[in-house]
């Protein structure tokens, strides 16, 4: 099933390392190994970004991709009722290289992403209104915080309190006094102690005190720069915010991946596991897949996570900073299960916001409202711990799970929900985590070190990031190792 | 879901105990939810737990067991297949298991002695040679003095021949920790080649050779030397240096590793509770609250987190560990094996090389042949680990079951069409704690081991990752006993 890699100007130009396979295949009858001027491994955006630009160069590219479809964190489950995104769903007014992406490839955009009906919120299981909480018994946080809704403390202090004006501050030697805890910093700016137990239940994170306030910064000034905050934007969360000023790939965002996989052609090889990258045996990068199949380059990229880059044996061994970083760089969590909604609309009936944000062991339970308007489904989002222990259940007690604590907390849904799909992203095959998620002081320790090129292997994909966030920052990378790699073969 | 609001479990000497500690604590919303109080809550219910959780009852003391699981055993557990039953975690019981052979006696579990063993053919650098063959063939490229030794078995030949520990208490000490090194580095040191270290690479349960802490490894092979007091025949031992064939008693449990845990779990005052994951541990002054996913709350004098520390990582303990006992916590990694159970059809082997056991360097690593008491091979074993094991989980599992049965009858051609995969399990995909054991990386022994057992407040620390001298299943039970002792001190 190895199709050949296409050949470019450039690959018939190097005549002498073709002539080089031929003698080292023979050694090895059973098995030729593929050359190409690089290879790529990762499907994902970060990959096939920078296969598509190294392409464009006249390179020659291989894209190993270890799933049977490509995408990797943007997956439309098209198999799921209402065809939710399992993953990457907002694109934000300035990503500019997934846009570009788009209307290149002529994949369609549309406005308005994953517009979800407004939280009610359920603290201490009391169901409080969002117009309530301010004056609410169970709102115990403290002078102006007690006006912030639950689910916007995090953002009301990150926003008043940050200092970078540039993208790429977070980067610089002095912003090191910042990769510290969140929740240490928090403290020093004043929170209550009851608003910081909320932005703990809502944080994507393990906890507040195992997050780097440094890399929440970026992400924050990212947003803030050019997100487009307007007047009707300020006061809510970042997801509602998202939600007015993005855009969406018409389809699924799983479409937008799959135009760049066709446009590269038989240069993407699905079910690729990589087990070995090797640069010690001969002059290039011999890199070994699962399946007994082996690929040759002059230059390797991995666009892989961390979590899957682990189990690849890499010859020499990555060493100091980097190694640390590869092997102990913690992955968010995100863990969902999807719920059509039957009979009669319960908001309705108990005259609440559908959605609800809670304080208990589920995050959240959005009510995404379709394109044509359509409400009948809810999505239930648990990050974090949260998420890590509801994976704990097996995959079919979580739904039910989920479904009794919804009825508890809002006895309007009772016999209403019926589960649809379950995807939890630690436990997906291939991929191990939602996002990297930077521990206090290790922006400082890993975020130099670990992007920098290791003999002949460049590094790409999201947590590899320098000013972008989110797909955007996935495309942000896979065009920098591209770039790294070109200026090599110049 | 309504439970009662004070477990049947408590004793006369909690209930007059526990109600100052538990009075305090307030019920607010969640009255439709379990309250329930002990002297001791233990979180997780495989050996370490359990045993913690008999300890402290043998003293009178009450308990709850809380296990986020649906079944009782952890890290053991019983498959009953068409062949039998079949051990996906502990299984072999050492002669010096003391703590196992003890508790197992007492509950009336009857042990089995472990079956002989059949010998191991290789399949190295793309050729098929019986282990009768090894010493001479051409696939052998190890250093001379190597040459004889099988490679199933370089890994004891090496860290056991060499191994500085004076005894295995020492492994803690300020000057053995110049050997909290990767065990490559280690090997290296020793002479092994560089042939050697790919082939231990396949045995060894560590992520792998170059990440691993030699030390903790060196420890462990201590205490299998000191265990069984073995010199004789070290060159042709397999990985765990001796079985019941050297006259030393190895057992198994009859019907399965798991029954062990079950009748454990059966001699405890009260159930334990099932599909129960913690959400948090709430240390006070004179007591404890735990919390768990489900909106119950339990109450004690102490705790004992008898869970590894992947699943630890995962609850909110109130005051939050530090230093690093929290980062040990955090950051430490965790072994996988992945298993593939399988029948066959009729003897493969005589058709080839004859030994029905395969030892290979290729991405299925070991296939184990099991036995009756009588020595008849009767099903086969799968078993990989370490970084090989975590590349095979990425394939979706019915994907694993072909890969593994494709790859067998590539390299083995006798075996095509004469095995069928029973079941597959993976630690890290089955289990809720994602890992089949603690595994030091090289360095963390110095950084962590001193402290990663110590009381936090009202919190005792069990698990296989806290042990000191034993290992294997031994190692879990001695944890368990550890934490119920150093709580017994204080509730005097």
């Amino acid at each position: 099933m190895v199709a050949p890699t296409r050949t470019s100007r450039r690959t018939l130009l190097k005549g002498a390392s073709a002539a080089g396979l031929i003698a080292t295949a023979a050694h090895r009858p059973t098995r030729a190994a593929e050359r190409s001027d690089v290879i790529v491994i990762g499907g994902g955006f970060s990959g096939l970004n920078a296969a598509i630009l190294l392409a464009d160069e006249g390179l020659s590219v291989t894209v190993l991709e270890s799933n049977s479809r490509v995408g990797g964190r943007a997956f439309t489950a098209d198999h799921v009722y209402g065809t939710p995104e399992f993953g990457a769903s907002q694109i934000g007014p300035y990503y500019a290289r997934i846009r570009d992406m788009a209307q290149r490839l002529g994949v369609e955009l549309a406005p308005g992403s994953n517009i979800n009906a407004p939280f009610t919120f359920a603290i201490g299981d009391k169901l409080i209104r969002r117009d309530e909480w301010e004056g609410h018994s169970l709102n115990n946080t403290v002078g102006e915080e007690r006006t912030v809704p639950p689910s916007a403390m995090q953002s009301f202090y990150m926003s008043r309190h940050n200092p970078f004006e540039g993208f790429d501050d977070w980067l610089e030697p002095e912003a090191a006094r910042f990769d510290i805890p969140l929740g240490n910093w928090l403290l020093e700016k004043g929170i209550s102690r009851d608003a910081l137990r909320l932005v703990n239940e809502g944080l994507i994170a393990p906890d507040v005190w195992n997050v780097s306030l440094l890399t929440l910064m970026q992400e924050a000034t990212r947003a803030r720069l050019m997100s487009g905050e307007t007047a009707d934007t300020s006061g809510k969360d970042r997801f509602e915010q998202a939600s007015l000023t993005s855009a969406r790939v018409v389809g699924g965002t799983s479409r937008l991946p799959e135009a760049m996989a066709a446009h590269l052609g038989d240069a993407v090889q699905l079910n690729k596991i990589v087990t070995e990258i090797d640069m010690e045996s001969g002059s290039g990068v011999a890199v070994r897949c699962l399946d007994g199949s082996r690929y040759e380059a002059d230059f390797a990229i991995s666009a892989l996570p961390f979590g899957p880059l682990r189990r690849v044996s890499i010859f020499p061994a990555l060493a100091g900073e980097q190694a640390a970083a590869v092997r102990h760089m913690p992955y968010a969590n995100n863990t969902q299960v999807h719920i059509r909604l039957k009979g009669a609309p319960y908001w309705e009936q108990d005259g609440m916001d559908a959605s609800l944000w809670t304080d208990g062991p589920l995050n959240l339970v959005r009510q995404p409202i379709g394109y044509d308007g359509s409400r009948d489904r809810l999505v239930v989002v648990c990050v974090g711990k949260k998420g890590e222990r509801l994976d704990q259940l097996a995959p079919a007690d979580r739904g039910e799970f989920v479904i009794r604590e919804i009825e508890r907390l809002r006895p309007s849904t009772k016999g209403k929900m019926e589960v649809t799909g379950v995807h939890s992203w630690p436990q997906y095959d291939f991929v191990s985590g939602c996002r990297h998620s930077y521990g206090p002081g290790q922006v400082t320790r890993f975020a130099h070190d670990m992007i920098k090129p290791h003999h002949r292997l460049h590094f790409a994909g999201e947590h590899t990031r320098r000013m972008e966030i989110g797909m955007e920052s996935a495309m942000e990378s896979g065009e920098r190792a591209a770039f790294e790699v070109l200026e090599r073969t110049a | 879901m309504t439970k009662k609001l004070i477990s049947p479990t408590l004793s006369r000497r909690s209930f007059t105990g526990a109600l100052g500690g538990t009075a305090a604590l307030p019920l607010l919303g969640r009255k439709a939810f379990a309250y329930e109080s002990a002297d001791v809550i233990i979180i997780g219910a495989g050996l370490a737990g359990l045993n913690a959780a008999l300890n402290l009852e043998m003293e009178g003391y009450s308990v709850i067991v809380l296990e986020a699981q649906n079944y009782i055993g952890g890290r053991t557990r019983t498959y009953d297949l068409p062949v039998g039953p079949t051990n996906a975690g502990g299984q072999t019981i050492g002669p010096y298991y003391a703590r196992i052979r003890d508790v197992a006696s007492r509950l009336g579990v009857p042990l089995i002695s472990n079956p002989p063993r059949v010998s191991m053919g290789n399949y190295v650098n793309g050729q098929l040679v019986s282990a009768a063959d090894w010493a001479t063939s051409d696939a052998n490229k190890l250093a001379e003095a190597e040459k004889s030794v099988l490679p199933s078995a370089l890994e004891f030949f090496y860290l056991s021949r060499t191994n500085p520990l004076p005894d295995v208490e020492s492994w803690i000490e300020p000057d053995q920790q110049h050997l909290d090194v990767s065990i490559s580095e280690y090997l290296r040191s020793v002479g092994a080649s560089e042939e050697a270290l790919r082939l231990i690479g396949v045995t060894i349960n560590v992520f792998d050779l170059s990440v691993g802490s030699a030390l903790a490894y060196l420890r462990d092979i201590k205490r299998l030397q000191w265990g069984i007091a073995t010199n004789a025949n070290e060159e042709t031992r397999s990985t765990y240096g001796a079985s019941s064939d050297d006259g030393f008693e190895f057992n198994e449990v009859e019907g399965g590793t798991q029954r062990l845990c079950e009748a454990m779990a059966a001699a405890l005052n009260g159930p334990v509770h099932l599909n129960t994951p913690v959400r948090m541990i709430d240390l006070s002054d004179d007591g404890v609250e735990v919390r768990t996913n489900d909106g119950s709350r339990y109450a004690g004098k102490f705790a004992i987190s008898a869970v590894p520390f992947s699943a630890l990582r995962n609850i909110d303990v109130t005051p939050r560990f530090q230093g690093r006992q929290s980062d040990a916590i955090k950051y430490s990694s965790h072994g996988n094996t992945l298993r593939v159970f399988m029948e066959f059809s009729s003897p493969f082997w005589d058709d080839d090389i004859g030994d029905p056991a395969l030892y290979t360097d290729t991405a299925i690593e070991r296939v184990f042949a099991r036995t009756t008491e009588e020595g008849e091979v009767f099903a086969l074993d799968c078993w990989v680990n370490g970084n090989a094991a975590y590349r095979l989980d990425q394939m979706p599992e019915e994907y694993v079951s072909a890969f593994v049965v494709d790859k067998l009858a590539r390299i083995r051609p006798s075996t095509k069409g004469k095995v069928n995969v029973m079941q597959v399990h993976s630690w890290a995909k089955h289990s809720a704690s994602g890992a089949c054991r603690h595994a030091f990386d090289a360095g963390q022994v110095s950084q962590w081991a001193d402290v990663m057992g110590t009381p936090h407040h009202r919190l005792h620390i069990a698990g296989e990752q806290t042990r000191s001298i034993e290992n294997g299943m031994e190692a879990a039970a001695e944890s368990g006993e550890r934490a119920a002792f150093e709580i017994m001190e204080r509730m005097v």
